[in-house]
C-alpha cells in the first residue's frame, strides 16, 4: 500500500506535468461527458431497477422485475434479431456497394464530380427527411413505381403495410443514406494510397483483380475497419426511418429496430422503468459486439508503420 | 529549459481557450421569457388551418385580457406533444394548459399531473355542459373528477364515391353495416387477369373507425375501469371476419399507416367508400377527381347508431399556480365558448359540438353536408374508449393488423390480444 | 499528383468498352441513389389535385412554384433556417475543438491507464441519444438551460465519434515528425497546431462536415428541449406539416417542398466543401 502511494508519488514528480497537460486537454470534454453522457447512463442503470412512469412524482423500486419481463418478452427477441438483421445487412451491403462505386469515381473520369455528388447526396439528407421521401417513392398510390405496376396491369406490393417487406423497407433507406458516406470515405482512403506500391505491383505484372486483393484491400484495412464499426453501431441505434415509415408496424415488431422499442416502451407505453433495462442491455451488447470487432481487427487491418 | 515552460504555457492557454468556449457555448441566444403574474402557456398541437384557428382564438383572449397573456406554442403531433409533456412532467415543468388527444388523458390525470376541472366547473364561473351533445364530458371523468373538456371534437364520417353508388345500382349510402358489406363487394369493379380497378372500400390504418362499428353492433372491448377487457368479445370477431374477407377478396384495401393512403385511394377513384372523419371534408370536395363525392353518417347497428369522438380536449396541469389557474379556467372557457366553437367549426372543420355553438355557426349548419356531419352528434359515446389505456390499445392494434395484414385466424388472434392486454392492464393499474 | 495514384489504383489500360461500362454503371447507379431525389422535386411541384390522380405523373402538368410559398408560409422556417444556422455551426465548433484536445491527449500525452480512458469515451458511442433523453431533459432544466440556445449547442457536443476519427487519424501520422517537433522543445500545444493539425486537415474538414449535419439533421432533442418556435429547428418545422399526414391528410406536395428547404443548403455547403475534402486528402494528409 505505502510502496503502491511511493511509486505514485516517484511517477507523478517524473511525469506530473505531462499528466496535467493531459488533464487540460482532456478536461473540458470529459466534464461534458460526464454531466450529459455518464450521468444519464448511471442514471439508466438505476431506473432499470424501478417502476417508473415518469408522471407519478417518484420511482417505485421493483428489483430484477424489468429484466424478468424482458427475457421472457418475444418482443425484446424479435426486435433484438429485427435489429441485426438490419445492421448487418446495411453494414454489409452499403459497403460493398461503396466500395465499388469508389473504386469507380476514383478513375479520371469526365463529369466525375457529377457523379459524386449525387453518389453521396443520400447521406447528407436528413434521416427523417430520406425516410419520408421512401415513404412517397414505395408508396403504391403516389410512388414511381406504382406507375410501373398500372402500366403492367397489376397491383403493386404495399411495402409498408406488408409484414414481410416493411424491414426490407426501412432497411432499403438505411443502405441509401450509407453508401454516399462509405463511399466518401474509402474514395478519400483510395486517394491516399502510395503510389509506389501499384509501380511496384505493376512491374511484376500483376494483373487488376489481384492488385485490388493484395494491395488495394490490406491498404484499405484501416478504413473499412473504421467504417464497419462505426457503421455497426449506427446502424444498430436506427431509429427516425422507423418512426416516420412504419412505427415498427404493421404488425407491431416487424419492422421495429430495439431503439425505436425503447423509445416505445418509455415514452408511448409510459414505462420508463422498463425502457431503461432496455438502454442498460443495449449498452451492453452493443459493447460486447464492438469488442469483438476490434479483437478480430488485429488480424486482418494494417496500419503501416 | 525556457522553451520548454514556454511551450507548457503554450498548452495551458490553448487548454483555457477551449475551457472558456466550453463555459460559454459558443454564443448565446435569448433566454426563455418566464411568464410573469398570471401569464400562461398554452401547448398545442394541429397544423394548417386547425392550427391557424387556435393561435387566432388565442389572440382574441389576450385582446379581452389585457391584464393578463396567454402564449400559444404548437408542439408538433398529439403523441410529440404527449412525449413533451411526459419530459416535462418528469421535471416538474411544462405549459399551464395543454391540448391533449383521449389516448393520454387517463394516464396523466391518474398520475396527479392534471388539475380536476370539476371545483371549477362548479364554481362562481361555472360551465354548463348540458347542451352538449353524446357523452363527451365522460372522456374527462376519471375516479369521479374531471380532467379534460373537449375542444376540438372529431365525429364519423363516411365519404362515398356517387358515381360509382349509381353504376353499381345502389341508390344512396349504406343504412345498417351489413348493407355497408354488402355495398364494399358491390362496388369492386375487377379487370383483366381479375386485378382490382376499384375496391369498395379503402380502409383508415387505424382502428377508431372501428369502434363506431363495434359499439354500434353491440360489442364492447373493455368496461369503464378497465377491470374487464373483452377484445374477443364475439361482436368484434364476427365483425374483423367480415373486413378480414373483404381484404381478402380484394373489395377492401388497407394502406400503409405513414401516408394517409386511404384518401388518396379514395381521391383517385380507386375505391368507392372510405371511414373516415370530417376532417376529410375539405380534401374530398376539391380533390375528387373525375367522380362526385358524397358524405354520409356511418351505418347503423343492432343497437342503432353508437359512435366514437375523435380529436382532442384541453387540461389544466398541476403545475399551475392559484393566480395561474384562474387565466387558465378562464381562457378555457374562452376556447369552448359558443363563439370560439364556432368560428373554429369554420375554420378547421371540427364539429360544433355544443346546442349554442351550432346555433352560434349559423349559416355553415345551412350546407346540407354540415347538417349531415353534425347529425352524428347525439349518437357520440365516449364514456371509455380502448384508446385510454397504451396497454389495450397496443394489443388492440397488434390485433388488427395481424388479422387484416396477415390473414391470421380471428379468434385465436383476438383471445392472445385479450389475454395480453388483461396481462398489461393489470400491471398498468398496480403503477399508480 | 491525385489523378497519377488514381489511374494506379484502377484498372489502367484505356479500352473504351471498359471506359463505356464504367460510364453505364456509374450512370445506373445514380438513377437509382438519385431517384428519390428526383421524385421529391417532382411532388414538391405538383398540385394537390394532380397528386391525387393515378398512375402518378412522371412530370407535373405545370410547375406550381406557389407550393414552396404554402409550405414557407406553414411553419416560421425563417426563423428555424437562423436557429438551424446558429446552433449548428457553435455545437459543431465546441464539438470539434474539444474533441481534437481529447484525441490529441489519448493519441500523445504520457497519462495513467491511457486506453482506459479512451475506451471509456469510445464506449459511449453506443449509448443510443434516445437513452439519455429524460436524464438530460432534467439536468438542462436543472440548469434552467430549457428552450435556450445553450440546450441545443453544449449537450450534443460531448461526442465520441470525432474523438475516435481523430484518434484514428493521429496515430496514422508518422511518430518521427512528433518526436522531430518535441525535440525541437515544442510543448503539446503548438505541436498540435503546428503540426498535427496541417497533416490532418481532410479529416478536420470532414469531422466537421459530419458534426454539423448531425446537428442539422437532428430532430427529436430540438423537438424535446425547445418549446416556442422562435427557439426550434428546420427538422421541427418538417413535423408541423408531417402532422397532417397522421391526422389522415395528405400534403406530400408541401412536405416534399419543406423537406428541400432543409436539404438544399446542406447540398450546397457540400458540394462546395467535397471538393476540398477529397483534394485534401490526396494533397498528402496520409502519405504525410
Amino acid at each position: 500500500m505505502d510502496a503502491g502511494r511511493r511509486h505514485f508519488a516517484r511517477a507523478f514528480r517524473r511525469n506530473g506535468r505531462e499528466w496535467l497537460t493531459f488533464l487540460l486537454f482532456a478536461a473540458p470534454n470529459l466534464v461534458l461527458f460526464a454531466v450529459f453522457t455518464y450521468w444519464p447512463i448511471l442514471r439508466s442503470f438505476t431506473l432499470s431497477f424501478t417502476k417508473w412512469n415518469l408522471l407519478s412524482p417518484a420511482p417505485k423500486w421493483a428489483g430484477l422485475t424489468n429484466y424478468r419481463a424482458l427475457f421472457v418478452d418475444p418482443i425484446f427477441w424479435r426486435v433484438a434479431l429485427n435489429t441485426l438483421i438490419y445492421a448487418v445487412t446495411v453494414v454489409t451491403v452499403a459497403q460493398a456497394c461503396a466500395f465499388l462505386l469508389a473504386l469507380l469515381l476514383n478513375r479520371p473520369l469526365r463529369g466525375r464530380a457529377v457523379f459524386r455528388t449525387v453518389a453521396f447526396l443520400p447521406h447528407v439528407t436528413t434521416t427523417a427527411v430520406a425516410a419520408l421521401v421512401w415513404v412517397i417513392v414505395l408508396h403504391p398510390h403516389y410512388g414511381p413505381l406504382s406507375g410501373l405496376y398500372a402500366t403492367l396491369g397489376v397491383n403493386g406490393p404495399n411495402w409498408l403495410e406488408s409484414t414481410g417487406l416493411a424491414l426490407l423497407a426501412v432497411i432499403a433507406v438505411g443502405i441509401w443514406k450509407e453508401i454516399g458516406f462509405a463511399s466518401l470515405f474509402f474514395l478519400a482512403g483510395l486517394q491516399g494510397l502510395p503510389a509506389d506500391c501499384y509501380e511496384a505491383a505493376a512491374l511484376d505484372g500483376a494483373r487488376p483483380l489481384s492488385r485490388l486483393w493484395h494491395i488495394t484491400i490490406p491498404l484499405m484495412s484501416p478504413v473499412i475497419f473504421f467504417l464497419l464499426v462505426t457503421g455497426f453501431i449506427a446502424a444498430t441505434k436506427a431509429f427516425d426511418s422507423v418512426a416516420i415509415m412504419t412505427e415498427g408496424g404493421p404488425v407491431y415488431p416487424a419492422s421495429s429496430t430495439y431503439v425505436y422499442h425503447l423509445y416505445k416502451v418509455g415514452f408511448r407505453d409510459f414505462q420508463a422503468g422498463l425502457a431503461s433495462a432496455l438502454a442498460c442491455v443495449f449498452f451492453i451488447i452493443t459493447v460486447a459486439i464492438t469488442a469483438l470487432q476490434f479483437r478480430m481487427a488485429s488480424r486482418w487491418v494494417h496500419y503501416g508503420e | 529549459m525556457i522553451n520548454r515552460i514556454c511551450a507548457f504555457g503554450q498548452d495551458v492557454a490553448l487548454g483555457f481557450c477551449f475551457s472558456f468556449l466550453v463555459a460559454f457555448g459558443g454564443c448565446g441566444g435569448p433566454q426563455s421569457s418566464l411568464p410573469s403574474g398570471s401569464g400562461i402557456t398554452y401547448w398545442r398541437t394541429l397544423s394548417g388551418a386547425a392550427g391557424d384557428a387556435q393561435d387566432t382564438l388565442v389572440a382574441r383572449f389576450n385582446e379581452q385580457h389585457p391584464d393578463t397573456k396567454v402564449t400559444s406554442e404548437f408542439q408538433g403531433s398529439y403523441s410529440d406533444l404527449a412525449t413533451k409533456l411526459l419530459t416535462a412532467a418528469a421535471a416538474r415543468r411544462g405549459p399551464q394548459v395543454t391540448q391533449l388527444g383521449t389516448f393520454e388523458i387517463r394516464q396523466f390525470a391518474k398520475s396527479g399531473v392534471l388539475v380536476d376541472l370539476k371545483p371549477l366547473m362548479n364554481g362562481p364561473n361555472g360551465l354548463d355542459t348540458s347542451g352538449w351533445s353524446g357523452t363527451l364530458i365522460a372522456a374527462g371523468e376519471i375516479d369521479g373528477g374531471v380532467y379534460w373538456l373537449p375542444f376540438n371534437v372529431a365525429v364519423p364520417v363516411l365519404y362515398y364515391n356517387q358515381d360509382a353508388f349509381t353504376d353499381a345500382g345502389l341508390s344512396g349510402p349504406p343504412e345498417t353495416w351489413a348493407d355497408f358489406f354488402s355495398y364494399a363487394r358491390k362496388l369492386t369493379r375487377r379487370g383483366d387477369k381479375d386485378a382490382v380497378q376499384m375496391s369498395g372500400l379503402a380502409l383508415w390504418n387505424i382502428t377508431w373507425p372501428l369502434l363506431s362499428m363495434f359499439w354500434s353492433e353491440g360489442g364492447e372491448l373493455t368496461n369503464r375501469d378497465y377491470t374487464n377487457i373483452t377484445l374477443n368479445d364475439p361482436v368484434a370477431v364476427r365483425l374483423l371476419t367480415e373486413l378480414q374477407s373483404l381484404v381478402r377478396e380484394g373489395a377492401a384495401t388497407l394502406p400503409d399507416k405513414a401516408s394517409g393512403g386511404h384518401r388518396a385511394a379514395f381521391l383517385s377513384g380507386r375505391a368507392a367508400m372510405i371511414l373516415d372523419s370530417q376532417d376529410a371534408f375539405s380534401e374530398v370536395f376539391t380533390q375528387a377527381t373525375g367522380f362526385t363525392p358524397a358524405l354520409a353518417n356511418y351505418p347503423a347497428g343492432a343497437k342503432g347508431k353508437v359512435y366514437a369522438p375523435g380529436g382532442g380536449g384541453l387540461a389544466i396541469l398541476a403545475n399551475t399556480t392559484p393566480k395561474q389557474r384562474e387565466t387558465a379556467w378562464a381562457f378555457i372557457r374562452h376556447m369552448i365558448s359558443p363563439e370560439s366553437i364556432a368560428y373554429y367549426a369554420r375554420e378547421s372543420g371540427y364539429v360544433a359540438f355544443t346546442e349554442e355553438s351550432r346555433r352560434a355557426a349559423g349559416d355553415l349548419l345551412q350546407d346540407p353536408r354540415h347538417a349531415t356531419i353534425h347529425e352524428a352528434l347525439p349518437f357520440l359515446r365516449a364514456d371509455y374508449s380502448v384508446n385510454m389505456s397504451p396497454a389495450v390499445r397496443n394489443a388492440f392494434d397488434e390485433a388488427f393488423q395481424k388479422i387484416l395484414v396477415q390473414n391470421a385466424d380471428v379468434q385465436a388472434t383476438l383471445d392472445a390480444a385479450d389475454t395480453r392486454a388483461e396481462a398489461a392492464v393489470k400491471e398498468e393499474l398496480t403503477a399508480h | 499528383m491525385g489523378s497519377s495514384v488514381a489511374a494506379h489504383v484502377g484498372h489502367t489500360r484505356k479500352n473504351p468498352l471498359t471506359t463505356a461500362a464504367v460510364y453505364a454503371s456509374l450512370l445506373a447507379a445514380c438513377m437509382l441513389l438519385g431517384l428519390p431525389f428526383f421524385w421529391m422535386v417532382v411532388t414538391s411541384l405538383k398540385s394537390p389535385h394532380e397528386l391525387a390522380g393515378y398512375p402518378p405523373s412522371w412530370w407535373p402538368e405545370s410547375l406550381r412554384w406557389g407550393n414552396y410559398i404554402d409550405a414557407w408560409r406553414s411553419a416560421p422556417f425563417g426563423r428555424m433556417y437562423v436557429n438551424s444556422l446558429i446552433t449548428g455551426l457553435a455545437a459543431t465548433a465546441l464539438q470539434v475543438g474539444l474533441a481534437l484536445l481529447m484525441a490529441y491527449a489519448f493519441a500523445f500525452i504520457r497519462f495513467p491507464a491511457r486506453r482506459f480512458w479512451l475506451l471509456l469515451v469510445l464506449a459511449t458511442m453506443m449509448i443510443p441519444d434516445e437513452m439519455k433523453l429524460v436524464p438530460n431533459y432534467l439536468t438542462l432544466s436543472r440548469l434552467d438551460w430549457i428552450n435556450t440556445y445553450w440546450a441545443l449547442i453544449v449537450p450534443p457536443a460531448a461526442h465520441a465519434f470525432p474523438v475516435f476519427v481523430f484518434y484514428q487519424q493521429f496515430r496514422m501520422l508518422p511518430s518521427a515528425l512528433i518526436d522531430a517537433a518535441k525535440a525541437d522543445g515544442a510543448g503539446h500545444g503548438r505541436i498540435l497546431w503546428r503540426v498535427v493539425l496541417p497533416m490532418s486537415r481532410p479529416v478536420l474538414v470532414a469531422v466537421t462536415l459530419v458534426s454539423f449535419l448531425g446537428r442539422w439533421n437532428d430532430f427529436l432533442w430540438p423537438l424535446i428541449v425547445t418549446d416556442t418556435a422562435t427557439m426550434r429547428t428546420l427538422p421541427v418545422g418538417l413535423a408541423y406539416l408531417k402532422k397532417q399526414a397522421e391526422e389522415g391528410a395528405s400534403p406530400w406536395h408541401l412536405m416534399m417542398a419543406a423537406a428541400l428547404f432543409i436539404v438544399i443548403p446542406i447540398v450546397i455547403l457540400y458540394s462546395i466543401l467535397q471538393k476540398q475534402f477529397v483534394e485534401g486528402i490526396t494533397k498528402g494528409a496520409i502519405k504525410g
